[in-house]
């Protein structure tokens, strides 16, 4: 049994035995003092002292010998040591913040301070007030949690990342309820699953909470692990926290039996547009509270009200939602695979300053954006190669801008990467005039492979003969249209993209 | 007189199976393929006419039920065609087959006058039906008959060979070009580079998609193009290997693999091939005097796939196609 004053003296120097147990007895300490290691050791076993104050140079039994041997025997090897010694010396397991070394001459008002010091905390971490401890990085909150079920634990793991710092109640191993920054249940807990850094620490004590989640252990690690998972695979899909949402249907007309957390999301939606408001005032987990919003926005339940959602208004006046619908089912029931997210425009040009023009009076179409991706930024502009910019459509759906020259040696460009193909647009000017049939021969080889429409695009004013030639040296039907692209004229590009989606969404093209 | 193995059916039960496995895939959301493997050469006259002709059918039929699983169904189609059916294959497994056949079958008709063309095909991806997909392999059958690859007997050469062949060559198609680049030519030594970056631009765009990609270099430096591109793509599918002699500075990438190989031919011609399960492309560069480049190019999937068989086998690499 410990004595809470007893403190042992073992030192080979009775002048350092009778000034210290003098000071320590006026400290109102109990000491007890012996010459040797041996005798030390004896009376520690028999009387555990609070602390032990060694000299390094024991006779029979040197002190470090006296500290490892102590260390060792499960009584005393919370002893906190505190060597005295002429020089610096290397103590092997000697324990930073619990032992303590001081050089001679001893300043009696030092020893005091750190006597103090290792005390309490000592006293801080005594046996039962901590369970467990460790770091994140070391050991995932799941592992810990299977531990303590897996032992049918009972007490508090705390856990803290930076500032925030959240509790998960254990009874019996089961997972009565987790709170962090005042939200509870799955939710709180599946949000300090994320967490890579941090401390935990358990303390075992009496559970008082009540039982708030109902699932089992077992279970939640399985659930709350898929859900990040999941979370972090869709991530880029979901609407970012800043964007502000509004609903678009009269609540009262919703029909019954939905899931409870769509009722949820469109009141919390009236009173917090916010994306990252409503995920955190929800109940319900954050995956399934974005996965929900992302289903309510497809299907039209909810609308951005924010810039963006100015855009996709802008949009809408481009094209309707239908017709943004329609072209994406064109695109989806057409190309199978997984996750079909954009449909290819192959520009085909006489030349690179043309496309790069087009492209850029492309920027008046809304939701146009070119792709900044390239080590070339320069070079792209000029003579643009590949995937160049995209129009964001409806439902993450984007249609992309392919560029390619149109010259014979290039064929394997367009017949390589025509995956996803939804149309073709053939581009020249009055210089490309006598590049026309390498034009027409690539417009032959792509319609032979995939059928898309194309459309003509003449860039510059052309005389009613040029355009007569035109028309006969690239085999159009008298039925379809040639596009003049004057300087100036941005309607043409609205007519141009109108053109393709409505025969798209018209006839059974692509494929 | 059995003509042919056990586990070998008639074309009439192998089109039963091959519809109900389509229904089953279909329902069960699952894959399967198929292989085609198609005798040419030979007489005009039916092949079951001729004892060579019957001869090499039946040793075909009899090494292809050796190679194949348990749970394959091996059959005629018709007197020149043999079908296998791979359950629950996708595109690549079903490539790694025909690699596998096309070994096992290789010395049957060497010296006949017979060859054996394989092809395969994947349920959903290249028909939802069963004759659809037989359809699909067939045609690709004859794409592959028309490939460079078959024209140029390029099988029988060393993979460098290969290389030299197609620099040297002429084509001037659609499916397998040639270009010039560099020097005072229209199209500058950047032309290149922006070729690789629109590959990774078409991986990045579809990262779920499996596919493989070799890129060789003089020396694989984090200062590539292609380098800087594949560390800004995220996360993909493709399997990425860079090929060529190391930087000083040690460097890393997680997108990638590097291929360390110490080859003098790397230095004069570099080399780009990209397969995945809806096309290929390949890209090869010779580099000439005063750094112009006479380079190759080509979208004949059969051909890369050719390719990086013969760089994966003469160099000793893993073999994979995605």
């Amino acid at each position: 049994m410990m004595d809470k004053n007893r403190t042992l003296l073992a030192l080979k120097r009775d002048e350092e035995i009778n000034d210290l147990t003098g000071y320590l007895t006026g400290l109102g300490f109990d000491p007890v003092s012996v010459c040797d290691g041996a005798r030390a050791i004896e009376l520690a076993i028999q009387e555990v002292p609070s602390f032990v104050i060694a000299d390094i140079d024991l006779p029979v039994i040197d002190a470090e010998r006296v500290f490892q041997i102590l260390r060792h025997n499960p009584h005393t090897s919370n002893i906190p040591f505190i060597f005295i010694a002429d020089s610096v010396t290397d103590i092997k397991g000697f324990r930073t913040g619990v032992d303590i070394f001081l050089q001679r001459p001893i300043n009696l008002d030092e020893l005091s301070s750190r006597i103090r010091q290792t005390l309490s905390a000592r006293k801080s971490s005594g046996p039962g007030s901590k369970g467990i401890e460790g770091r994140l990085s070391q050991m995932s909150l799941a592992d810990i949690l299977q531990i303590l079920h897996l032992n049918k634990k009972e007490g508090e793991l705390k856990v803290s990342s930076g500032e925030k710092t959240g509790s998960v109640y254990i009874k019996d191993g089961e997972i009565y309820n987790s709170s962090l920054e005042g939200i509870e249940k799955e939710k709180a807990l599946f949000r300090l699953f994320t967490w890579d850094e941090g401390k935990f620490e358990f303390t075992p004590k009496q559970v008082t909470a009540t039982k708030k989640i109902r699932s089992t252990t077992g279970n939640l690690l399985m659930e709350g692990m898929r859900q990040i998972d999941e979370f972090r695979k869709k991530e880029d899909q979901f609407p970012g926290k800043d964007r502000h949402l509004r609903c678009k249907v009269d609540p009262n007309t919703l029909p019954k039996g939905l899931q409870p957390v769509i009722y949820e999301i469109i009141q919390l939606v009236n009173a917090y547009p916010k994306v990252a408001d409503i995920v955190d005032r929800s109940a319900y987990p954050d995956y399934e509270v974005y996965t929900t919003i992302v289903s309510m926005l497809a299907r039209g339940i909810l609308d951005y009200r924010d810039a963006e959602g100015a855009a996709a208004d802008q949009m809408a006046q481009f094209l309707t939602t239908d017709q943004a619908i329609s072209i994406r089912e064109k695109i989806l029931s057409h190309y199978t695979g997984l996750n079909v997210n954009y449909g290819k425009i192959m520009l085909i040009s006489t030349s690179g300053s043309l496309a790069s023009e087009f492209i850029k009076r492309c920027k008046v179409i809304p939701g146009f954006s070119m792709n900044s991706k390239s080590s070339f930024q320069q070079i792209s502009l000029e003579n643009p190669l590949g995937e160049i910019s995209a129009i964001k459509l409806y439902g993450g759906m984007d249609i992309t801008l392919f560029s390619i020259p149109a010259v014979k040696n290039m064929g394997p460009l367009w017949r390589a990467f025509s995956e996803n193909l939804i149309g073709v647009v053939l581009l020249w000017d009055t210089e490309g005039e006598g590049d026309l049939s390498e034009l027409e021969g690539a417009k032959k080889d792509i319609l032979a492979k995939k059928r898309v429409p194309a459309l003509h695009v003449f860039s510059g004013e052309a005389t009613k003969e040029a355009g007569a030639r035109y028309r006969s040296a690239l085999g159009l039907k008298p039925d379809e249209p040639l596009f003049k692209l004057n300087k100036n004229d941005n309607g043409m590009i609205f007519e141009i993209f109108y053109s393709l989606f409505s025969s798209l969404i018209k006839d059974d093209y692509v494929r | 007189m059995k003509l042919f193995p056990e586990r070998f059916y008639d074309s009439f039960f192998v089109n039963e199976y091959g519809k109900i496995e389509s229904l089953r895939a279909s329902r069960y959301n699952t894959c399967f393929s198929i292989v085609l493997m198609s005798v040419e050469g030979g007489g005009k006259g039916r092949l079951a006419d001729e004892s060579a002709g019957r001869q090499v059918m039946h040793r075909l039929a009899s090494r292809v039920v050796e190679s194949v699983r348990n749970c394959d169904v091996v059959g005629l189609v018709d007197e020149r065609r043999i079908i296998v059916i791979l359950p629950e294959a996708d595109h690549f497994g079903s490539l790694m087959t025909v690699r596998k056949l096309s070994r096992a079958v290789e010395p049957i008709s060497d010296g006949t006058p017979f060859s054996v063309i394989l092809t395969q095909a994947t349920f959903p991806r290249d028909g939802r039906g069963f004759g659809e997909l037989v359809g699909t392999a067939a045609s690709r059958a004859k794409l592959q008959k028309e490939s460079l690859w078959e024209r140029l007997r390029l099988r029988d050469k060393l993979f460098w060979e290969v290389m030299g062949t197609l620099t040297a060559s002429a084509p001037s198609g659609y499916n397998d070009s040639t270009f010039e680049a560099g020097g005072d030519r229209p199209l500058t030594e950047f032309f290149i580079e922006q070729l690789d970056e629109l590959i990774v631009k078409e991986i990045s765009r579809t990262p779920q998609k499996r596919g493989i990609l070799y890129f060789s270099s003089k020396k694989i430096s984090q200062r590539l193009p292609l380098v800087k591109n594949l560390n800004a793509a995220g996360a993909f599918s493709t399997r990425v290997f860079l090929v060529g002699e190391p930087e000083e500075n040690a460097w890393e990438i997680k997108t990638a693999t590097p291929l360390i190989i110490d080859d003098q031919r790397l230095r004069e011609t570099f080399f780009t091939f990209y397969l995945n399960e809806g096309t290929g492309y390949a890209l090869i560069c010779k580099e000439n005097w005063g750094a112009t480049y006479a380079c190759f190019h080509t979208a004949d999937a059969h051909l890369v796939e050719g390719l990086i068989t013969k760089f994966q086998s003469e160099y000793s690499l893993q073999e994979t196609l995605g």
